[in-house]
């Protein structure tokens, strides 16, 4: 080439012998071109014979792999975790990409409190597969476990609304529910709350579905919810006794003392065991039968239950007071005001301001007995209370 | 009139230099699938899936017994790693390399790293590639330059194809074999790697060799404790060549006659090491994949590390065929991971995870034992495709090169061959000639 520097005396050396060979000197003949056919052809050839090869590597390996994963099973659930962990890792290493085995793997890992190790597990097969429900759901409860709450809801949300392996079995409710209650842990009610209104719509018409979807409303505070749930549940299979229970008491949470009376008996008829049940039947029969201003009741009844209600709570405070020491120096203006009315003639009491007065002023008194001798609470204290809190109005 | 049919099918030599450029390249990059295959096959042959101790303490042995014979009687120059033997070949020979050299190293590296003894399988397979590409130049009566020049594209091409790793490919070629990072060779070369890499990867999937989690740097104050890592890569850099040396040296001290058992007295000492820490056989990638990703202990990486060492020293010095390529990728996750969660116990700023210091450390090593800290930085980033840790990698390697080479002046590949009475002149004394 032109205007080249000359090259150096090794190369003009190397250059003179190579002139020396036809296949520098000549035009190249034929024969350079049929051997580099054979080496494309040789080249083909092991190109299939290594395929074929890597094919036959890639079978043993599943098997292999399926192996290690079955003995890594079978050590982790005979309670030798460590052996089961160390096999499932073989077969990881067998098949990496494998989402049923790192999945495994994780899950055993986090079991033995090895929690990062599972999360990076997670996290490298999260990359091939953003959208896996299983991935981002094992992702979830290690973000859970670590009461990291935004990153836990947000894989709970992938998890969620992922893509779902074919074969796998999916429960969308399920993990909804696990997050309402991770939730409902961390103090986080109206998340659990949002979640809950949607979990109600995805709830099919099962008892199950309904008691769970009642009792994470019961535990969110929210004791409308909860009460429509058990009742449905209530419909779907009058015969469970958790169902009535649960309706009887959020019921009785409600003030709607007429049902909690009907499902209580029910449930206890239905054998429910819980202690608590009977209490709130009595309580709840207690309200209906002294509620001065309860529905369909006479002027005269109204005016002897409020007399009856009066005369209770006075004797219950004073009987309070002698306990008290030092005794108060001033009498309290609630019990002095209480007495005047319990003195005035039963006709008078049969005014609905009175009434309402008075049934306001024997809750006022009641739950002053109850702050300073709760040991004297007995269940016609505890229904004169929720007498007074179902007519607010009366000490307006 | 000239008739199509006629066509004239004469080629220029430069036409048919780049025809078998991508030639070698396909055939070495399937040589070197080939070789892992073999490799994995004959592993799950000898041992299962849980071999016992008998199993593990005899096989290394008496495998070694065999390819000992085979090694003493038809193979001699297939010992050891071959990447030494392939750049005397290309500086001292002309580029020819005997057809038995590929088909005994092919042979007896399955057995030898199949069998269990601690050796890598990149080093064999740079020489299987590059024996090929003689081969061929062999068979096709090349001048002389261009035989030479097939050697470089034969064994970046094979390493390609073993480590998946293009770039460091041709980086390890320019640095290693040619010694020259200005060679014309580099067209060469790179078209051989792709073909090569092409060819594994349509063959075996377009996976990095090892998956690693995004890590990087936490702290600027963190690169302390990579350059902390790169000292001590250095330290046990110099460790492992002269313990190498100084093993080899004595094998080698003693009488010829045995030469042919000597792998076998090797395998007898790896046998033992396997009874307890099977974690060592082998080429190991599976071990350094657990250290990049934080599952293995502190004690156990410690102790891992320690025995690597010590089996690849035995394995190699007397006389098996193997590499030192994984081996040391291998040591230096174990040194990196012990480094990385001792620095997160005692350091008083963030620092990244044991999985990102078992990364840096494989490069330090492999810049401190191989003496290609270009390669080692690329192959890392190539291995793992994370950009992240580039800049703590390249500190820990400076500093592993820097110790490495001020206490073990001569390159370890060099003094192998200074052992076998070969004196190869410093880098770039022989250029290679400008393919046509």
């Amino acid at each position: 080439m032109s205007g080249a520097p000359d090259p150096p005396p090794e190369e003009r050396e190397e250059e003179k012998a190579d002139k020396k060979l036809p296949l520098r000197s000549l035009p190249l003949p034929q024969r350079e071109v049929a051997i580099l056919i054979v080496l494309f052809l040789i080249s083909a050839a092991t190109f299939a014979a290594t395929r074929r090869m890597a094919g036959w590597s890639r079978e043993r390996s599943v098997e292999t792999a399926a192996m290690w994963f079955a003995r890594g099973e079978e050590k982790a659930q005979a309670g030798d975790l460590d052996e089961g962990i160390a096999a499932l890792r073989e077969a990881v290493a067998e098949e990496r990409q494998n989402p049923i085995y790192v999945l495994a793997l994780s899950r055993r890992l986090a079991q033995a409190h090895r929690d990062d190790e599972a999360r990076q597990l997670l996290l490298q097969l999260r990359q091939s597969q953003p959208d896996d429900v299983e991935v981002n759901y094992g992702l979830a409860r290690l973000a859970a476990l670590d009461g990291d709450t935004a990153d836990a809801i947000r894989y709970y949300n992938y998890a969620m609304y992922g893509l779902v392996r074919i074969g796998i079995d999916y429960d969308r409710r399920a993990i909804r529910t696990e997050l309402i209650e991770f939730l409902l842990d961390q103090g986080q009610t109206q998340e659990a709350l949002t979640e809950l209104e949607a979990l109600g719509r995805e709830l099919p018409d099962e008892v199950d579905a309904q008691l769970e979807a009642a009792r994470l409303a019961d535990r969110a505070g929210d004791a409308r919810q909860a009460f429509e749930r058990y009742q449905r549940a209530a419909s779907i299979a009058p015969d469970n006794a958790e169902a009535a229970a649960g309706a009887g008491q959020t019921a009785y949470a409600l003030h709607d003392f007429a049902t909690a009376v009907r499902e209580l008996a029910r449930s206890i008829d239905l054998n429910a065991t819980a202690p608590e049940l009977a209490q709130q039947l009595e309580v709840s029969r207690l309200v209906l039968a002294n509620d001065p201003l309860g529905p369909k009741v006479a002027s005269a009844t109204r005016a002897a239950r409020l007399k009856a209600g009066m005369s209770r709570a006075i004797e219950h405070f004073d009987a309070c007071l002698v306990t008290e020491t030092p005794a108060p120096a001033d009498p309290d203006p609630t019990r002095v005001e209480l007495g005047q009315l319990n003195r005035s003639r039963a006709s008078a009491l049969q005014d609905p301001d009175v009434l309402a007065r008075g049934v306001s002023l024997i809750g006022e008194v009641e739950a002053s007995v109850r702050s300073r001798c709760p040991e004297r609470v007995e269940a016609l204290d505890r229904a004169w209370t929720f007498i007074a809190e179902l007519h607010p109005s009366g000490g307006q | 009139m000239k008739v199509p049919w006629r066509y004239d099918w004469r080629l220029t030599e430069g036409q048919i230099f780049l025809a078998l450029t991508i030639v070698i390249g396909i055939l070495a990059g399937l040589t070197a699938v080939l070789f892992a295959l073999s490799i994995d096959a004959v592993r799950d042959s000898f041992f299962g899936i849980a071999p016992s101790p008998w199993r593990r303490l005899l096989l290394p042995p008496l495998v070694s017994v065999f390819t000992g014979i085979l090694l003493a009687k038809m193979f001699n120059d297939a010992r050891g790693s071959g990447v030494p033997q392939t750049t005397a070949a290309y500086q001292l020979h002309g580029g020819v390399i005997p057809a038995r050299v590929p088909i005994g190293k092919f042979l007896t590296g399955v057995l030898c790293i199949g069998s269990g003894h601690s050796m890598g399988r990149e080093g064999p397979s740079v020489q299987i590639g590059a024996g090929l590409a003689s081969w061929v130049g062999q068979w096709l009566k090349l001048s002389p330059s261009q035989m030479r020049n097939l050697v470089p594209v034969g064994a970046s091409a094979a390493l390609a194809a073993a480590f998946n790793t293009p770039v460091a490919a041709v980086l390890f070629a320019l640095e290693e074999i040619i010694a020259d990072m200005n060679a014309p060779l580099l067209g060469s070369t790179v078209v051989a790697s792709v073909s090569a890499v092409i060819v594994e990867r349509s063959i075996l999937g377009n996976e990095p060799l090892f998956h690693v989690p995004s890590y990087q740097l936490m702290h600027p104050s963190e690169l302390l404790a990579y350059a902390a890592l790169g000292i001590l890569g250095g330290v046990v850099s110099v460790a492992f060549c002269k313990g190498l040396l100084a093993l080899r040296l004595k094998f080698r001290a003693l009488p010829p006659s045995t030469r042919m058992w000597q792998p076998a007295m090797g395998g007898l000492a790896i046998g033992v090491i396997l009874v307890f820490y099977p974690q060592v056989a082998g080429v190991g990638y599976q071990h350094i994949g657990q250290a990049l990703n934080g599952g293995l202990l502190l004690t156990t990486m410690a102790t891992l590390g320690v025995v690597k060492l010590c089996a690849t020293i035995i394995s190699y010095s007397s006389g098996n065929a193997g590499g030192i390529f994984a081996p040391s990728l291998y040591l230096g996750a174990m040194l990196g991971g012990t480094v990385g969660m001792l620095a997160q116990m005692i350091a008083p700023f963030p620092i990244a995870e044991p999985g990102a210091y078992a990364l840096v450390g494989m490069g330090a090593l492999f810049a401190g034992i191989i003496r290609a800290p270009l390669t080692s930085v690329f192959m890392i980033f190539e291995i793992t495709q994370d950009y992240q840790i580039l800049v703590p990698l390249m500190v820990a390697n400076m500093l592993s090169l820097a110790i490495s080479r001020r206490y073990q002046a001569e390159p370890v590949y060099k003094a192998l061959l200074r052992q076998d009475g070969i004196v190869l002149k410093s880098g770039g004394t022989h250029k290679a000639s400008s393919p046509a």
